[in-house]
């Protein structure tokens, strides 16, 4: 009811009050009250039973926040960091690159979160879910009164048109491929304004977790470029800071490029520390463009920076660091999930013009189990650990990194160097120094080994082992070429061309679960490193690994998970597929002026609490 | 007894370069390629004639050193045992000059604690050994590349100058056109096309061309500009006049006149191409570091650390500096004291 | 009349020349395998078909001569194309870039040439013994200095003394700050970028500039200048510097380009987001589009520069004007 009509209303009220109580002639007189006085209680009497002046009850605008127990700061304060790169895009759906996870992350929020610190699943945007007993179907329960940072309310609608834009196959998302179960996405459908169901093909093993960073869209912002084909470019580098529109902790305020971005407090967020008070504590973060790492530590030193971490924290520049010692503080958090690997090509068929990929003789040695282990007992890893990063690093046996705690199988075995050994095992292969020049000698006509390793150029740790690997290699005979490539053209050669002979490369999980890498370990996979896409698994091995991971994927229980898990790591240990070389540790260094900094060695290592940290 | 001059230094440093090019396996203790993980970033090794009882050795010796402290190259010497310094020991092979092979070196050890007369790079190679087994390979980039440099400009430049018209206007429109390429971004781009093993040699031959395939314009214009003023000048006319064929015309008259333009160009051709080998290598796309080179040795100087904690890693720095000064000195004295002729455009 | 139609000609060299740069670009990228999507796959896990739609999406899996016609067809409209790394027009980035380069590259210049002129005629008219032999030791140690040494051992001083700035153009600071501070700011920033660029460009052209002045001090002309009573400053300005510019007007050109290269260190290293940064980006990133923007951006720096430095020559030596120009 409209506030002119309420306050007509009031006064009806009061002048019939007023008027049954003047009426009877005997009873006690009210003590003198003006008209003006009486109408005037009466309407405070009113406006302290109806807030809103009407009689009827809106949606109580209360936001259901998420309350953070043992959290409490003080707010205020505008932090320093570096990003190497410019931001492609603000849109956290079509991001990609460190850079741009470090930005879009602030700015967004997800539907559940994987606590970087305990690697469980929290709630986020979402109060709470359940499975129904096939474990297909997934309730989720949204967080009530919650506001888009332009103060527009979060329905399901924005949620489905999230999934709606994350599925669409014209819109290349990055993350489309961590909610794809089989070669299909779940299907959406909307309950109620405040209630979701996804229903997979099967049962999932890791439950909601595949939706951890998966940002929730506002619809109203996003839907006209959506429909005209635009989406990809909607929230590109030239757009205006207040068309970002999310809900994370902060919001875009400006963009310089190749200067800096700035981010300021999201006024509508919707988590609370212990004492009711709204995150996040800090007014602004802002990030520099700083490309060189170097650079970027001298500037730490000098206080320009308040933080800093992995991969620009390198060994080198925390010796320098800590030798510097000023106003902060540094901490080695141990092996991350960054690995690097050494793999021999052992796809089998030709190319257009019909030439084998690899030379068939050197093929059939890449194909045997003891070649490859023999290579992995040649290299000395400890060296590489101490030499490559200062003793920052460990050596790994395994495909997963002994910094995953969760996941790594403790009883791997594991190749240790041993050069002996090595050479015992080459010869099995039928492998011998003939001439006595140094060099083995392979296939019919007696020819030295020489193999060919692409590494990528730019990176300093793949660099160096890949010369490490060439001296270690060279001591049990065999002679490697080392060549610098661009990424892409390496990425394009053992995804696409096949044109290669070994290649050292790496790349970083982004979580500790094996569920989102089945690309990787599925034999059919295109990122199966040594021989994706393939129709059947053409090895043994391979088709069992295939059922375990099959079998990982599907399970809920988490012994079970992890027994699968444990036996596919154990298989690929002694067929060595693809060697491990070394984990670097995440290390991470901090201003002493921040308060509640909770380092992990997920990425990004110091700010994904962002809204909890604190500056004084 | 002449006065010494900058020239007699010049000339004297680079006939020191040029032994140690080609003896520089004999005054190595270590393979240049070989790593030591257990002793990256050590510091030049230190040499007593004194042990720890004060008593005097006449052979010079070290100590055992171990790594304390990965993450700052921390080494502490284990002063228990002497092991002394071996003269003419016998290490490990190699050739001179690809004619003879020989396992002496002039100084070091053949096992045991190795000695590194001027420390360790990052992966534990020897400095001294890399720094003189560069010298080889800049020597033979700068030769070679300046000869090849020679030979392309004076091809391309005699071709336009002779023979004119639209020979000429063609020639110079491509010299043009190499002048306008952004070289760097190019050669980054094409080291990708080369097979896919890289011996020495052939890497050679790559730094090599590269750099004379965009060094060339320069002069081959001087070169043209030269024989286009000679050309018309009184003494070919005479010649000409006096009966002579063009070939002779050419290769008595013209040619001889071109020399002092040539040997200067050399001597200002020599710094590209050592510079330009140091730059290539730096950017991996030259030698890589098995094959050592000064561009490459100076790769490790992205790590800050090096110029303040590890400065011998900082020795190839200095000979490139050497070098250049004394490719300095010798291109002044050679130029004579009218450069600015070479340069000047009429 | 003739200076119009020199260039005219120099003009459409330099468009026709650009148009070269440009296809040798395509044509060198298609030669190595891979594009800007290949890593993509790895990032993502996503999907073949979307990989290979948004390549088509960019025209990447069309053969490079097509690639290039279409890049042609709309350079004529001035649209150089999409740059994914950047995801912006590749004329803004370039164009950007190109602006921040300049505000490195053309104060090294002014002061590397100035500077070097006045010291070299300085040092060639009085030729003092002590302090000239001196400059000459200098400059040549200058010159055999790479310029990362220089740069490096900048930015170390620049760490060690807290003097100045540690590299970027601007401080994070104070978005209120008003014009004036703002242009100190940026001053306070360029000073170690531009002297070590600035600084090699010094030692060259001192050098060039000592032995034309030293030449020109004996000739024939000025001899005659003196003995007809001319003033000193007069004899200095007409008959020795303005003839003794040839030499150094002449290497200006080309050392343009030495200017453009050297800076891809500088930048790098002092975090300026110039043109030979977005260049190696591109290269890394094989951002076609970007790295033929940047190309045909640097070669027409280059072809630009030259001309200035052969108009700048024209007009300051009568001698140049004469001679046909055809071949050159």
């Amino acid at each position: 009811m409209p506030l002119p009509d309420t306050i007509k209303l009031c006064k009806t009220v009061s002048d019939s009050i007023s008027n049954s109580l003047t009426v009877r002639p005997n009873s006690m007189k009210l003590p003198f009250m003006p008209t003006r006085v009486r109408r005037f209680l009466l309407l405070c009497i009113f406006f302290a039973v109806f807030p809103n002046g009407s009689f009827h009850a809106e949606e109580p605008v209360r936001t259901d926040f998420l309350r953070i127990q043992n959290l409490t700061g003080v707010r205020g304060g505008n932090i320093v960091l570096a990003v190497s790169s410019d931001p492609s895009s603000f849109n956290r759906l079509l991001a990609s690159g460190l850079a741009n996870l470090l930005i879009t992350d602030r700015l967004s929020a997800d539907l559940v979160h994987v606590n970087r610190s305990t690697f469980q699943l929290e709630p986020s945007l979402a109060t709470h879910w359940e499975a129904d007993k096939t474990g297909r179907i997934y309730t989720i329960h949204l967080r009530h009164g919650v506001r888009f940072s332009d103060n527009t309310p979060l329905t399901a609608d924005d949620v489905l048109f999230t999934f709606q834009t994350l599925t669409d196959p014209k819109i290349a998302c990055p993350l489309a491929g961590q909610i794809e179960i089989d070669g299909a996405y779940p299907s959406t459908a909307k309950i109620d304004d405040f209630t979701v169901r996804l229903t997979f093909p099967r049962p999932v093993g890791m439950g909601l977790r595949m939706l951890d960073s998966v940002p929730i869209l506002p619809k109203k912002r996003l839907l006209k470029a959506y429909q005209d084909g635009q989406f990809s470019a909607a929230w590109g580098p030239t757009v205006h800071p207040q068309e970002v529109v999310g809900l994370g902790p902060f919001r875009l305020r400006e963009y310089q490029r190749g200067v800096k971005i700035v981010l300021e407090r999201n006024p509508y967020y919707w988590k609370q520390d212990r004492a009711g008070v709204t995150l996040p504590y800090l007014d602004t973060i802002t990030l520099l463009v700083i490309p060189d790492f170097n650079s970027e530590a001298l500037r730490f030193q000098q206080g320009e920076l308040d933080l800093m971490s992995s991969p620009s924290l390198s060994p080198e520049n925390y010796a320098m660091l800590r030798r510097a010692k000023r106003d902060y503080v540094l901490h080695d958090l141990g092996p991350g999930l960054t690995m690097d690997y050494l793999w021999f090509n052992l796809n089998r068929g030709v190319d257009g013009a019909g030439k084998p990929h690899v030379e068939p003789e050197k093929l059939a040695l890449f194909e045997r189990a003891e070649f490859r282990q023999a290579i992995s007992y040649a290299l000395d890893r400890h060296g590489m650990t101490r030499s490559i990063l200062l003793g920052l690093g460990e050596p790994q046996y395994g495909p997963v990194s002994s910094g995953n705690a969760q996941w790594y199988d403790t009883g791997i075995s594991k190749t240790e160097y041993d050069p002996a050994r090595a050479r015992e095992l080459l010869a099995q292969c039928g492998l011998r120094d003939t001439n006595g020049d140094g060099i083995l000698e392979y296939g019919e006509k007696r020819r030295p080994l020489e193999i060919s390793l692409y590494t990528s150029r730019g990176n300093n740790i793949r660099e160096k082992a890949a010369q490490v690997v060439q001296d270690n290699l060279s001591k049990v005979g065999i002679r490697v070429g080392v060549q610098h490539l661009l990424p892409n053209e390496i990425a394009a050669r053992f995804l696409g061309t096949f044109e290669y002979e070994a290649i050292l490369f790496g790349f970083t999980p982004t979580d500790v679960t094996p569920d989102l890498q089945t690309n990787l370990w599925y034999s059919g996979g295109n990122i199966h490193f040594w021989q994706p896409n393939q129709k059947k698994p053409e090895r043994a091995w391979e088709a069992t690994i295939d059922a375990l991971i099959s079998k990982l994927v599907i399970s809920t229980g988490d012994a079970e998970r992890k027994t699968s898990f444990d036996q596919a790591q154990e298989i690929w240990a002694r067929q060595m597929p693809a060697i491990p070389l070394i984990a670097p540790h995440v290390l991470a260094g901090w201003s002493n002026k921040l308060g509640n900094v909770r380092p992990s060695i997920l990425a990004p290592h110091l700010i994904w609490n962002a809204e909890e940290i604190t500056k004084r | 007894m002449r006065k010494l001059r900058g020239v007699h230094l010049a000339a004297g440093f680079f006939i020191l370069l040029l032994l140690i090019a080609v003896f520089a396996d004999f005054l190595s203790s270590n393979p240049p390629a070989f790593q030591d993980l257990d002793h990256f970033y050590h510091p030049p090794a230190r040499v007593h004639f004194f042990d720890s009882r004060e008593q005097f050795r006449w052979k010079p010796f070290i100590y055992k050193t171990e790594l304390t402290e990965p993450l700052d190259a921390v080494y502490k010497s284990e002063t228990g045992e002497a092991y002394p310094l071996e003269f003419f020991f016998h290490g490990y092979r190699y050739g001179i000059l690809g004619v003879f092979t020989s396992d002496r070196h002039l100084v070091g050890r053949g096992q045991g604690p190795r000695y590194y007369p001027l420390g360790t790079d990052e992966l534990g190679r020897d400095v001294l050994a890399r720094v003189l087994a560069g010298t080889r390979t800049s020597l033979l980039v700068v030769g070679v590349g300046v000869v090849l440099y020679a030979a392309i400009g004076l091809v391309v430049g005699v071709f336009a100058g002779l023979f004119g018209g639209w020979v000429d206007s063609l020639l110079m429109r491509f010299s043009e056109f190499v002048l306008a390429l952004p070289a760097l971004y190019l050669v980054l781009a094409l080291r990708s096309l080369l097979p896919m093993h890289t011996p020495f040699l052939q890497t050679l031959l790559w730094v090599v061309g590269a750099i004379a395939a965009v060094a060339w314009p320069p002069m081959a214009r001087g070169v043209r500009g030269l024989i286009l003023q000679v050309r018309n000048s009184a003494y070919v006319e005479a010649a000409r006049s006096l009966g002579g064929t063009p070939g002779h015309v050419f290769l008595h008259h013209i040619l001889p006149s071109l020399t002092s333009f040539v040997l200067a160009q050399l001597a200002l051709a020599a710094p590209i191409f050592l510079l330009g080998e140091i730059v290539l290598s730096f950017l991996n796309v030259g030698f890589q570091d098995a094959g050592a080179s000064w561009g490459s040795m100076l790769r490790s100087m992205t790590d800050t650390r090096v110029i303040t904690d590890y400065w011998w890693n900082l020795m190839p720095l200095c000979m490139v500096f050497l070098t250049l000064l004394s490719l300095n000195v010798l291109s002044s004295s050679v130029r004579g004291r009218e450069p600015e002729d070479q340069i000047m455009r009429i | 009349m003739r200076i119009a139609a020199f260039l005219l000609k120099r003009a459409v060299q330099l468009v026709l020349l650009s148009l070269l740069v440009a296809f040798v670009t395509f044509l060198v990228s298609a030669l190595i395998p891979g594009d800007f999507f290949s890593t993509h796959m790895l990032d993502s896990s996503a999907r073949t078909e979307t990989i290979e739609h948004m390549r088509h999406a960019y025209g990447l899996d069309a053969p490079f001569y097509v690639q290039y016609l279409h890049w042609l067809r709309n350079l004529f409209r001035l649209d150089l194309g999409y740059s994914m790394f950047y995801q912006r027009p590749v004329l803004q980035v370039v164009a950007d870039a190109l602006a921040k380069t300049l505000w490195m590259g053309i104060p090294a210049l002014i002061f590397g040439f100035g500077l070097g002129i006045v010291v070299g005629s300085v040092h060639g008219v009085f030729g003092s013994r002590l302090p000239g032999r001196l400059l000459d030791f200098l400059s040549s140690v200058i010159l055999s200095l790479p310029s990362l040494l220089l740069a490096l051992a900048a930015l170390l001083l620049a760490a060690h003394t807290h003097w100045f700035p540690l590299g970027g153009m601007n401080s994070a600071a104070d978005p209120n700050a008003g014009f004036l501070q703002w242009a100190i700011d940026r001053m306070h920033h360029l000073i170690l970028p531009v002297m070590c660029l600035a600084i090699p460009v010094f030692a060259y052209v001192e050098r060039i500039q000592f032995s034309s002045t030293r030449n020109g001090r004996d000739a024939l002309p000025v001899r005659f200048a003196r003995s007809r009573g001319l003033s000193r400053s007069r004899i200095f300005f007409q008959y020795i510097l303005r003839p003794g510019l040839n030499p150094v007007l002449s290497i200006s050109g080309p050392m343009l380009g030495g200017i453009l290269s050297g800076s891809l260190v500088l930048e790098v290293i002092f975090s300026w987001p110039g043109l030979g940064q977005i260049t190696y980006d591109a290269l890394f990133n094989s951002d076609l589009f970007l790295l033929a923007g940047c190309v045909v951006g640097s070669s027409f720096l280059l072809v630009v520069g030259n001309l200035l430095a052969d108009c700048a020559l024209m007009a300051l030596d009568p001698r140049t004007r004469s001679l046909s120009w055809k071949g050159l």
